[in-house]
């Protein structure tokens, strides 16, 4: 799935937040019953965000990886 | 006659009681003027909010208000009362967000909205989350049947109570 990357250019972070932990806590069977204006940007502040989400995760766990295969600093 | 000055005039006059109305008082108190019909907020909205434009993409309410009476200082207008500056504020909000959301839909496009509703669907066309829904049904059904008030013990509690009835039997072992 490819969401333009103006979506929520213009928007403060603070108000997509709000809409992604709104999208978060209502059950699909609501979801589908929002209009199509309020559907597309609460589903797009959602996976705008969970994609940020798994992107910072997957970066930590290869941060984490190369430290546990780095050799250790030597001293001297 | 400008319309300032007819302003100013009207606020010189005195009540019947003598007294004047309390926004006449104020007015001479801290040098403001009476508002007038092209001071209303529906008439003045463009140049009433948009100082606030900052604020309202923050969607902080209270930074909104205060943007609203600095602008009314900025005038020299006395401000609204604090609940007609709530619901104005609380209707620009409104209106910012569905001007949002018509945006973020067009931005996203038929083919956008589509993908997205599709997270919503699966592939056999049952809708998603309309299993857990149904089940949640039922327990509820299940446990509105069950006519006891005392609370039904779980793990070791549980165990506990068929040694002592073996007749007993768990409500939710009933519903599987």
């Amino acid at each position: 799935m490819t969401l333009p990357d103006d979506l929520f250019a213009d928007v403060s972070p603070h108000l997509v937040y709000a809409y992604r932990q709104r999208a978060a806590a209502e059950p699909p069977s609501e979801l589908r019953g929002h209009a199509d204006p309020v559907r597309a940007t609460l589903l797009g502040a959602l996976c705008l965000l969970r994609s940020r989400e798994i992107t910072d995760g997957l970066v930590d766990l290869l941060i984490g990886t190369i430290h546990k295969f780095a050799p250790e600093p030597t001293s001297g | 006659m400008s319309p300032n000055s007819l302003v100013c005039h009207q606020n010189s006059i005195p009540s019947m009681t003598g007294l004047g109305a309390p926004s006449n008082v104020t007015g001479h108190k801290f040098g403001t003027r009476r508002r007038s019909r092209s001071d209303r907020p529906g008439c003045r909205r463009p140049g009433l909010l948009a100082p606030a434009g900052r604020a309202a993409r923050e969607h902080r309410p209270e930074r909104l208000c205060e943007a609203v009476y600095a602008h009314c200082r900025t005038l020299q207008i006395e401000p609204p009362a604090a609940k007609r500056v709530e619901r104005v504020v609380r209707s620009a909000l409104h209106s910012y967000e569905d001007q949002l959301q018509e945006q973020a839909l067009a931005r996203l496009g038929a083919a956008g909205l589509a993908q997205i509703d599709s997270l919503l669907t699966l592939p056999g066309g049952q809708h998603r989350g309309d299993r857990s829904r149904h089940h949640l049904i039922r327990m509820t059904q299940v446990s509105s049947s069950c006519a006891t008030s005392r609370p039904i013990p779980a793990g070791r509690a549980w165990r506990v109570c068929c040694s002592r009835s073996p007749a007993a039997t768990h409500p939710a072992g009933d519903a599987a």
